[in-house]
C-alpha cells in the first residue's frame, strides 16, 4: 500500500528537529559550530565506546563574539581527539564530563565540575550524550537527536563497514561480549542487566533482528539486509544480505549454544557444539541446493554461532560463579568437515561468546 | 549513448565529496547521492527537467540513472575515478579534473544541490539514507509492487513539490544551507520505517 504523508506530521518534524532548532536560535554560524562538534563526536566515538560512558558527556563549542568565558578547574588540554580519548577511556565513570572544542583546534577536558548545561547553551552550542541519547541543548531546552537503530548506541557512533566479515567482527566484539545491544539483550532470561545464563524460551527471532538490524544500520548503502530468506520450501537462512551493482550474496546462518528456559523454569533446549556443527552442514546444504537450482550470483555462506554455554548449570540455577560461567570463553569448536577450508564459498565460523553476570563465589 | 556532462560533473563531485566521509563509495550509493541532489533542486522549486538526466527505480529498491552510469564509467576510463572491489574513488588526476569544472558557471548552482546532499553524511551513515529512501513518496510506490519504472513522473513530482513547500515553511528562517532540508527529509523518511 502506497505510503501517504501527513504535511502536517512532516512539519511538526521538522520544527522539532535539532539542527532546525539550532539554526533557528543560533544562525548559520550555530550550524556550522554543530557540524563541528558532531563531527569531534564522531570521532571520539572511533576511539572509545560510547556504551561505557554512565556519566554525562558533553561537547561545546561557543559562539564568536560572546564574551569571556567563566573560568573551570581541572582542565587538561589536548591537541587531538585522540590523545584526549586515551585519558578518557580512564574516566567512564565520572559524573560530568565536558569537552570544549577551541578556536585553535585544541580541546579542553574538564571533569567532576558541576557542569550548569542550560548556562552553557546560552554561550554557544552544547551536545549531549546521556543513557544513550543523543541530544543538543538549544537555550536552555533538551533538544533529542532521532535513534537510527534500537541496536547502536548513538547515531555517531554507526561505522560503515564495505565488509560483511568486519562487520560481524565488530557485532561480536562490542555487542555479543557483554550483550550491549538492546535488542539482544532481550534474549536472556532477567534481560540485558540480568544474569545472563539461560536464554528465554525460543530466543532465536530475538537473536535474528539483533543481527539483521546491526547489518542493515552499519553495511554501506549498495547492501540490502533481508531476515529469514527462503532456500528452499523448509529451511529458510535466516540472514541474506546482497550488493546492488554486482552478483555477490552472503547467506548468514545463526546458530545459539546454551540453554533456554521457559517460564516454569523448565530447561526448553540445551545446545551443544554439535549443533555447532550441523549449522556447518546446513548451511552446506544451502549452498549446494543453491547452485544446483541455477543461482548465477556469488554466494558465501557464513555460520554465525552464538555461545552462551556455561558450566555446570542446573535448571534451578540463578547465578554461575566466574570459572563455570566463562568455562567455554576461549574453547573453539572443532568442525568436521571442515567446510571453511575445502570450499570456497564458506566463510569460516565466527564464534561470538556472550559473556554471562558472574557472581564472586 | 550520448554524454552528458551533467552526469560526468555529478560523479566527479560526489566522489569528491565522500572520501572524506566514507572514504570509497559504491555505484549504488553514488546514484542514491545523485537523487538526492536533484530532490534539493525541487526543494529549491526548481524543474526537475533543469537536473539534466532522468532517475528510474530499480526492483532493489534503488534510485538509478543510466546517463549518471555511464557518466562514472567515462570516468574510470580516464583514470578519474578508481574502482577496486566495486567501490569508486577519485584520484589525484580526478580531483584536478573537478577543481577545473568547478570554475564553469554551468555546474555552481548543481554543486550546491550536491554539496547540501553529501553533507547529510556528517550526521547520519550512508545506510540510512539508503533505507529512508525507501519510504521516498515516489519511490516507495514502485517499490510496494516491486516493480522498476521512471521517477519524477508528474504526479510524482508535484507531490515531492508540496512536502518540501511544508518543509520549507516549517524549516521557516531562511538559509543558504542545504544540508538542514535534505537531513530533515532523509530523518523523516527514516522515522516512518519506525512506526
Amino acid at each position: 500500500m502506497p505510503l501517504v504523508i501527513d504535511p502536517r506530521h512532516l512539519q511538526t518534524f521538522a520544527r522539532d528537529f535539532y539542527m532546525v532548532q539550532v539554526n533557528r536560535h543560533y544562525g548559520t554560524t550555530g550550524v556550522r559550530i554543530c557540524y563541528e562538534i558532531i563531527e569531534a563526536t564522531k570521532e571520539l566515538f572511533r576511539h572509545i565506546e560510547p556504551e561505557l560512558v554512565t556519566g554525562k558527556l558533553i561537547l561545546f563549542k561557543e559562539l564568536p563574539g560572546i564574551g569571556v568565558a567563566p573560568t573551570r578547574t581541572n582542565t587538561v588540554q589536548y591537541a587531538s581527539i585522540e590523545f584526549l580519548a586515551q585519558d578518557f577511556r580512564l574516566l567512564y565513570n565520572s559524573s560530568n564530563t565536558l569537552i570544549s572544542l577551541e578556536d585553535n583546534g585544541s580541546l579542553v577536558l574538564s571533569t567532576g565540575d558541576n557542569v550548569e548545561i542550560e548556562s552553557l547553551s546560552e554561550r554557544g552550542i552544547v551536545y549531549l550524550y546521556e543513557h544513550q541519547k543523543d541530544a543538543v541543548v538549544v537555550k536552555g531546552e533538551f533538544v533529542q537527536i532521532p535513534t537510527l537503530s534500537p541496536s547502536l548506541p548513538s547515531v555517531f557512533s554507526i561505522p560503515t563497514f564495505r565488509k560483511l566479515r568486519d562487520a560481524l567482527e565488530d557485532y561480536k566484539r562490542r555487542l555479543i561480549l557483554t550483550s550491549r545491544c538492546k535488542l539482544f539483550g532481550q534474549a536472556w532470561e532477567g534481560g540485558q542487566y540480568g544474569p545472563r545464563i539461560f536464554f528465554v524460551n525460543s530466543p532465536e527471532s530475538k537473536i535474528r533482528d539483533s543481527l539483521e538490524q546491526y547489518l542493515s544500520a552499519t553495511l554501506g548503502a549498495d547492501t540490502e539486509v533481508v531476515p529469514e530468506f527462503t532456500v528452499d520450501e523448509s529451511h529458510p537462512v535466516d540472514i541474506r544480505v546482497s550488493w546492488m551493482g554486482n552478483n555477490r550474496t552472503a547467506l548468514i546462518e545463526i546458530k545459539w549454544l546454551g540453554k533456554s528456559r521457559n517460564e516454569e523454569g523448565r530447561i526448553t533446549q540445551d545446545f551443544s557444539a554439535s549443533r555447532a556443527r550441523h549449522g556447518a552442514k546446513q548451511l552446506a546444504a544451502y549452498l549446494d541446493w543453491r547452485r544446483v537450482r541455477g543461482a548465477t550470483d556469488e554466494t558465501r555462506g557464513y555460520l554465525v554461532v552464538i555461545d552462551a554455554r556455561r558450566y555446570g548449570l542446573k535448571p534451578e540455577s540463578t547465578s554461575v560463579n566466574r570459572q563455570n560461567g566463562l568455562y567455554f570463553q576461549s574453547r573453539e569448536i572443532p568442525y568436521s568437515p571442515e567446510f571453511h577450508k575445502t570450499r570456497p564459498d564458506f566463510d569460516e565460523p565466527i564464534r561470538m561468546f556472550a559473556e554471562p553476570t558472574c557472581s564472586s563465589d | 549513448m550520448t554524454y552528458n556532462h551533467l552526469a560526468y560533473f555529478d560523479g566527479l563531485q560526489i566522489g569528491q565529496h565522500v572520501i572524506n566521509s566514507v572514504g570509497s563509495v559504491a555505484s549504488a550509493e553514488i546514484h542514491m547521492l545523485a537523487y538526492l541532489s536533484c530532490l534539493l533542486s525541487l526543494y529549491r522549486q526548481q524543474p526537475v527537467s533543469l537536473w539534466g538526466y532522468q532517475f528510474a527505480v530499480t526492483r532493489e529498491n534503488y534510485p538509478f540513472a543510466s546517463d549518471l552510469q555511464a557518466g562514472i564509467d567515462t570516468l574510470c576510463s580516464s583514470g578519474y575515478l578508481a574502482t577496486a572491489e566495486g567501490y569508486y574513488s577519485i584520484t589525484g588526476r580526478g580531483q584536478a579534473e573537478l577543481e577545473a569544472l568547478q570554475s564553469l558557471n554551468v555546474y555552481q548552482e548543481r554543486r550546491a544541490f550536491i554539496d547540501g546532499a553529501c553533507s547529510c553524511l556528517i550526521t547520519l551513515p550512508i545506510s540510512a539514507i539508503r533505507r529512508a529512501l525507501e519510504n521516498d513518496p515516489d519511490i516507495q510506490p514502485a517499490t510496494a509492487i516491486s516493480q522498476s519504472r521512471l521517477l519524477f513522473s508528474e504526479s510524482g513530482v508535484q507531490t515531492l513539490y508540496d512536502h518540501f513547500s511544508a518543509l520549507s515553511d516549517a524549516i521557516d528562517v531562511h538559509t543558504d544551507d542545504l544540508t538542514i532540508p535534505a537531513v530533515v527529509w532523509v530523518a523523516f523518511l527514516a522515522q516512518l520505517s519506525e512506526k
